[in-house]
């Protein structure tokens, strides 16, 4: 595979797999060195991506486990540290903080969900994955994977409305 | 897209039956309506998380680049050292293998520091990297170097 090649066929998932990264390292200078990390395994692999049937299911499950490595040299947190240095230094904007404190509560609800519930949500809405490569991500078939994500659709719509509901003072109920 | 359709929609996304393009769909019907309040907060949020550096592609593109001109450096770097041993070797092998009955004239003060100076730049020569076309070394020292193609 040539110098362009790899940019036109495998470049492109840096992007497709930033976000992912992202959410488990919580920091976008060490997300764009593991990126970088897997991008060179690859690059090292560039002959060999060739002769592979699949190339897109390879590199896939090479991020996949790139990312089972990440995870299990980084400790779980809620707020990394972009997003606190993003608190602090927040424009002192009324809009701005309605905004962020609306992110902030969609945020919880997904985080509160049971996890094979927040996995999909996650790998479909943000990550924006076909159902064949959250098959790949989770080991789940894919008429569970619309069973799960409509579930958690679901209820992270009626979350996200009982705490509107709450705010507006129409419910007593708090989230 | 008419307020049926939208709705309809919807419904096919709350019950996962959407396809990618789909739902892409969805959320620029979304942005651009007022009615669908909870949604739109909801794909606001999904597009922040999915937020990607701008210039990420060329970044890691330059990266790999500069660590393979670099391995590349360093490989014909080693290539060339070993090459330069080897024409020492053969020389020195030669020398010591050279029968002792031969006869061979005494050279004269100058014709032994013309083949001394010949023998030094050959093996200077051989250890200087070569020009290559798609390498500019910028910077070198014995720990350091910048080399632009």
């Amino acid at each position: 595979m040539t110098s362009e090649e790899f940019k036109i066929q495998v470049l492109p998932w840096a992007r497709r797999l930033y976000p992912m990264i992202r959410r488990l390292l919580k920091n976008d200078a060490e997300t764009q060195d593991a990126i970088q990390d897997l991008m060179m395994k690859l690059w090292d692999k560039k002959d060999s991506l060739l002769k592979l049937e699949n190339t897109d299911a390879y590199i896939f499950r090479m991020a996949k486990n790139h990312c089972l490595d990440l995870m299990k040299k980084k400790k779980p947190l809620y707020l990394g540290e972009d997003e606190q240095l993003k608190l602090v230094n927040l424009p002192d904007k009324e809009g701005n903080f309605d905004h962020l404190e609306k992110f902030d509560h969609v945020r919880k609800v997904i985080e509160e969900l049971p996890e094979k519930y927040r996995q999909v949500i996650q790998y479909r809405d943000i990550d924006g994955f076909e159902f064949e490569e959250i098959m790949e991500l989770t080991g789940y078939e894919v008429p569970y994977i619309r069973v799960l994500l409509s579930r958690a659709r679901g209820m992270v719509k009626t979350e996200v409305q009982k705490i509107y509901s709450y705010e507006k003072g129409t419910t007593s109920r708090s989230f | 897209m008419r307020r049926e359709q939208l709705h309809d929609l919807f419904e096919k996304y709350y019950n996962a039956e959407t396809d990618l393009q789909q739902e892409k769909l969805l959320r620029k019907e979304v942005r651009q309506s007022d009615e669908f309040a909870e949604e739109s907060d909801l794909f606001a949020y999904f597009g922040q998380e999915a937020f990607v550096p701008e210039n990420l592609e060329n970044d890691i593109f330059g990266q790999l680049i500069k660590k393979e001109t670099r391995r590349k450096t360093i490989r014909m770097r080693y290539i060339r050292i070993a090459a330069a041993a080897a024409v020492v070797l053969v020389f020195f092998s030669a020398y010591l293998l050279k029968p002792k009955n031969l006869s061979t004239r005494e050279l004269t003060a100058d014709e032994q520091f013309a083949v001394l100076e010949q023998a030094l730049s050959q093996v200077s020569y051989s250890l200087q990297p070569e020009e290559d076309d798609d390498l500019l070394v910028v910077f070198q020292d014995e720990n350091f170097e910048i080399v632009m193609n």
